[in-house]
């Protein structure tokens, strides 16, 4: 389950090294870990063909709601991806058949539609993403699932201690799981509005835990995941920053985000997750993450996924109200 | 075909059924004169016929002749020939204790000792490690080591450093059955994969089966790990014990009742955490931080009468890793066996055991009571086995029995607390049982020509109570949805399975120094080792054969040439090996092993096929001493979904693997050791292409285990020191003792672990990740180690 594999092993590893950067002296640890090295190669990776790229997360909100759309390249190609551009792109409602088409308005690959007065779903429906370029059609359908409000966000006081050397909060939001096994969330983090984009920051819940076939569900969520706002940085002198200090801002979104769409970012953070070392031993296999699009034209792969949600969100500071007192 | 092998097995018994004239029995019990240890595979050869008989595990021998006055020779590596002359107008029980050989004597001895066992024997595919040699091997942070040790040896080996357990020509970690004292071990590290879980002081024999497997084993598809412990010091105290790095060691052994009764307690324990404690207590956040991991094996033994004699062993061992006082990481293996040696008569041994076999591991999160995680998963094994020798005549040896184990595998018990509020998040205890019946007889046709055929009866029930899930078709990549679900009832059979092992060996003489071997065996195992990470892990999960997981199957054929050199000086193999397996467990990309109830659904099954060939050189005496092992081997996978359902390379897949080791005296109180390896690197998985979902690059891959690490070797060297066993004053000091050095990775290589791909996510400096390969090297330097050990 994922929490072992991400929350306690690579977290624990990640805390150990991060540790080990700062108490190098600590033998016991020491003696094992230290002896583990990293160094950049250069690897000849076999030929991929091209395929596109279909990025479309739209949520229930007045936000405009964008489909990018780009080409796959090769993995160590650092420069930026060829947008996918002269596409036919729409959203189907299918229960009432109307369509809603996306634009490229600045012919970038970025297919946007600016909802005006009212979002264009409706909870509880299917939608249809239709993608047309180059002759080929791609499509995908799901369905647009409602979010559990999110009722608080506390902050708890911590000392200075070997890892951080001075005072900080540690962030908490409270929301409940919709009862009835099978919701799955995507929480999404900024902090002082900077969004914690880190791969080992993506949290995903499935019910109020963390996989399906380890059910918690009709609870608040568990308290890892509702810990999961905090970002454990390094400075450049290797010091781990402080979560948060008085004052600091966070805001929280929480998508309700289909089933497959889960297991995507499951896999994606699976994959993109690699703090190396000595975590290695605990690595999976590199694998591909499942895409929910379908090609019309078998010979032209598609990656990339369609998800629709609805979002609840709540931003906090920390101050004097907000600050949980510590029952020790 | 398995009808066509019990018709000729069925012959084979048959020609065992010959009147016989008037035969006696000669028998007992080969001992060690200094601390009345059995000694296991001992020679008895008797001179005018020229045949014999070797002592079995418990070191007793049966050998039925026609009447008349023999020259007995009793032999035995490192040990006095010894010479008895016997009447045998009677059955005669005789039992003998054997004296180490003076040293001074060797050079003389040696050319007079013909020790060609490994020509003459039926074993092939198997490897012996004394526990003499394996001190000698220069260690990893000078802790001696039989797992390490064994990786060695031809067609054993292992992905990499820090890594659990060991691979056997190709097969997986899970793959392998370790025994000590005849109770499964799950587990067999220390500190993931570093040390492993045996303590050497109380360790007397060590057998490795590849191939050509007797009957009397089974359950797992490549090898069996056969560990024997000691019995103790039947005859005095002994203290043993050792300062090292990692580990402080003690041992104590000795009589219970003098002649009668002996007992041994081994117990090592890793200290660093205690030397740590100063520096961490006025550390905040830190004070309970702890690492510590520690195991004690013990032993009894009790010759009630001639024929009876009671074994009881234990072990226990343990690995913490605590963050604070309330959380934290720990597991560990338990086992305890109890057997009883018992002669119904000259001819037939039993050996009945009893045993109980725990693993289990927890894991414990959450700083308050009322947010707390905790999660165990364990192991339990219960078995009852009955062993029995018939020692019918010189050219035979039938060997039958049965065993009957119980399995209750409770997978994850889970309590997680949220804001007080508690959920089970329990899985349902699998159980099952698993019989086996078997028969084999060893038989000598010719002087030339020997073999050892047998058959192997096994079943596998996989029982309630739980949920059972049946599952649809798998689409690639996606895990298998459920179907239905259904609730069995305690102890209701689910499913069962029936197989018929077929072994089967010969062992063809040219001369005395050169013969040809070669088997044939079919393995099955019902249990499996489920685990999808790089290196095997103490929390990897084993899970039953079900309605949808089918037991695995193995066929494995195997032909060698066996010759000695110099007067058997230099002994030397060469073995092909070619083993096809059915029913390998793959996963789904993605697969969640733990804490899930429909694991079965993430799971694959394939087929997978090994070859390969081994050659083995080994010097036994003089000052020089050690072997050299070349393997060449490959091993694959073929699994619907994967890789366009062609042939890959599983990552255990090694194509070159060389090791040297050597071990030189200088003089009686300095000698020197050495290891080289040379492995090929393992498969693995390259990334093919890039693409940016909601900012963050994602790998694409087109196929799996596509590239390999770069190869692996490295150098270890050791220097053992002897303490002068004299006083100044000339009289004999009551403490041996001895200094061991060691430099593991002489030359510092950066051995690759893995390589990995990862992009800097930073997406703050620029809207563009940029994406790097890297190698991890998990000991990047070379490791210098040093030990005092003593015993008294």
């Amino acid at each position: 389950m994922r929490y072992l594999e991400n929350i306690a092993f690579k977290n624990m590893v990640t805390a150990t090294t991060s540790m080990l950067k700062n108490l190098f002296w600590i033998p016991f640890l020491s003696v094992f870990f230290l002896f583990s090295c990293e160094d950049e190669v250069v690897i000849a990776l076999p030929e991929a063909e091209t395929r596109l790229v279909v990025d479309a997360w739209l949520t229930h909100t007045l936000d405009t709601q964008v489909v990018k759309l780009t080409y796959s390249r090769s993995y160590f190609d650092n420069s930026s991806a060829l947008p996918g551009l002269d596409a036919e792109v729409f959203v189907v409602d299918l229960q009432t058949e109307e369509i809603v088409p996306f634009v490229d308005v600045e012919s970038n690959g970025k297919y946007i539609y600016v909802p005006q007065t009212d979002t264009f779903a409706i909870i509880g429906r299917e939608y249809a993403l239709s993608v047309t370029i180059d002759g080929t059609d791609y499509y995908s359908v799901t369905q647009l699932n409602p979010a559990p409000t999110i009722d608080s966000i506390t902050f708890e006081y911590n000392p200075a201690d070997a890892f951080i050397d001075q005072e900080y909060y540690i962030g908490e939001f409270f929301a409940r799981d919709f009862v009835g096994a099978g919701n799955s969330y995507w929480i999404k983090t900024w902090k002082n509005g900077q969004f914690l984009s880190d791969p080992d920051e993506i949290s995903l819940a499935y019910d109020a835990g963390f996989s399906e076939g380890a059910e918690v569900d009709g609870l608040v969520f568990i308290s890892p995941l509702r810990t999961a706002i905090n970002e454990f940085e390094e400075d450049e002198n290797g010091e781990v920053i402080p979560p948060f200090t008085m004052g600091d801002s966070v805001y929280v979104e929480l998508h309700a985000i289909s089933n497959e769409a889960w297991f995507f970012l499951a896999r994606v953070a699976d994959e993109i997750n690699r703090p190396g070392g000595f975590s290695e031993l605990f690595a999976t296999p590199l694998a591909n993450s499942p895409t929910n699009m379908i090609s019309s034209d078998e010979s032209k792969g598609v990656v990339g996924f369609f998800n629709m949600a609805a979002i609840s969100s709540r931003s906090e500071t920390v101050r004097e109200e907000t600050i949980r007192d510590l029952i020790q | 075909m398995i009808k066509n092998y019990l018709i000729a097995m069925a012959l084979c018994f048959a020609t065992l059924i010959t009147v016989a004239q008037e035969k006696y029995t000669l028998s007992g019990y080969v001992n060690d004169k200094s601390n009345g240890e059995s000694l296991i595979g001992a020679t008895v050869l008797i001179e005018e016929l020229g045949t014999g008989n070797v002592t079995n595990f418990y070191g007793f021998y049966s050998i039925t002749l026609p009447a008349g006055a023999y020259s007995v020779l009793y032999r035995y590596i490192g040990f006095e020939t010894i010479k008895k002359t016997v009447n045998l107008t009677e059955n005669v029980r005789l039992d003998v204790e054997m004296g180490f050989q003076e040293e001074e004597l060797e050079a003389v001895v040696v050319s007079a000792k013909a020790q060609n066992a490994n020509v003459t024997s039926m074993e092939m595919s198997t490897q012996e490690l004394d526990i003499k040699t394996i001190e000698k091997i220069p260690a990893f942070m000078g802790e001696v080591d039989i797992i390490k040790s064994l990786q060695l040896l031809p067609g054993v080996s292992t992905v990499g450093e820090g890594a659990s357990g060991f691979n056997v020509r190709g097969g997986s970690v899970g793959q392998n059955l370790i025994l000590l004292d005849e109770a499964p071990v799950y587990n067999s590290s220390h500190m993931f994969g570093f040390f492993s879980v045996f303590n050497p002081d109380a360790v007397k024999d060590v057998k490795l089966y590849k191939g050509g497997i007797p009957a009397q084993y089974g359950g797992r598809l490549s090898s069996i790990l056969d560990v024997r412990m000691k019995e103790g010091n039947i005859k005095e105290f002994d203290v043993n014990g050792g300062v090292g790095n990692v580990f402080s060691r003690l041992a104590i052994e000795g009589p219970l009742k003098k002649d009668k009764a002996s007992f041994i307690v081994a117990a090592r324990r890793s200290y660093i955490d205690i030397l740590a404690k100063p520096f961490l207590s006025n550390q905040e956040g830190l004070e309970d931080v702890g690492l510590n991991f520690y195991d004690v094996t013990a032993k009894a033994n009790y010759n009630i009468s001639d024929k009876d004699r009671v074994y009881i062993s234990g072990y226990i061992g343990r690995d913490n890793f605590n963050f604070d006082a309330e959380q934290g990481f720990d597991w560990g293996n338990k086992t305890l066996s109890v057997r009883w040696n018992h002669l119904f008569s000259d001819k037939l041994f039993s050996n009945t055991t009893v045993y109980l076999s725990d693993y289990d591991y927890s894991f414990q999160v959450g700083e308050t009571e009322d947010d707390s995680f905790s999660w165990s998963s364990r192991i339990l094994t219960y078995n009852f086995k009955e062993q029995l020798s018939y020692f019918l005549n010189t050219n035979n040896e039938l060997s039958f029995g049965m065993e009957a184990i119980l399995y209750r595998l409770k997978p994850a018990e889970v309590t997680g607390v949220s804001i007080g509020e508690v959920t089970d998040l329990s899985l349902d205890e699998r159980k099952s049982f698993e019989s086996a019946f078997y028969i084999g007889n060893s038989q000598k046709v010719t002087n030339k020509f020997s073999m050892q055929y047998g058959l192997r009866f096994s079943t596998f029930t996989f029982l309630g109570r739980g949920e059972v899930y049946e599952f649809g078709e798998a689409e690639p990549g996606l895990r298998k949805p459920v179907l239905s679900t259904t609730e069995a009832d305690n102890w209701e059979s689910v499913e069962t399975y029936f197989n018929l092992e077929p072994r089967f060996s010969f062992n063809y003489g040219i001369n005395a120094t050169t013969s040809i071997k070669g088997s044939y065996n079919r393995m099955t195992q019902y249990i499996h080792l489920v685990s999808n990470t790089t290196a095997s892990l103490p929390t990897d999960v084993w899970t039953p054969s079900t309605n949808n997981i089918q037991p695995q199957l193995a066929d494995q054929v195997a032909i060698g040439v066996f010759k000695n050199f110099f007067n058997n000086k230099l002994e030397a193999s060469v073995e092909g090996y070619y083993k096809i397996m059915q029913n390998q467990v793959d996963y789904i990309d993605g697969a969640d092993l733990l804490i899930n109830r429909y694991v079965e659904g993430d799971l694959l099954s394939g087929d997978g096929r090994a070859y390969g060939l081994e050659f083995y050189l080994k010097k036994n005496n003089g000052k020089l001493t050690g072997w050299m092992s070349y393997t060449l081997a490959k091993t694959e996978l073929k699994v619907e979904g994967v890789n366009e359902g062609e042939w890959y390379p599983n990552r255990f897949d090694q194509t070159h693997n060389l090791t040297i080791s050597g071990n030189y005296d200088l003089s009686p109180k300095i000698s020197f050791s050495a290891n080289f390896t040379y492995i090929t690197g393992t498969p693995y998985t390259l990334p093919s292409y890039r693409y940016e979902v909601q900012g963050y690059t994602i790998p694409g891959v087109e196929a799996r285990n596509n590239g390999r690490i770069p190869d692996y070797h490295r150098l270890d060297l050791g220097m053992r020191w002897d303490m002068r066993t004299t006083k100044s004053s000339g009289k004999v000091k009551k403490v041996e003792d001895y200094w061991q050095f060691t430099l593991y990775n002489a030359y510092g290589r950066r051995n690759p672990f893995s390589i990995y791909f990862a992009q800097n996510q930073d997406l703050s400096t620029s809207d563009q990740s940029v994406t790097s390969a890297t190698q991890v090297a998990i000991l990047g330097s070379a490791i210098p180690a040093f030990s005092y050990n003593f015993k008294f």
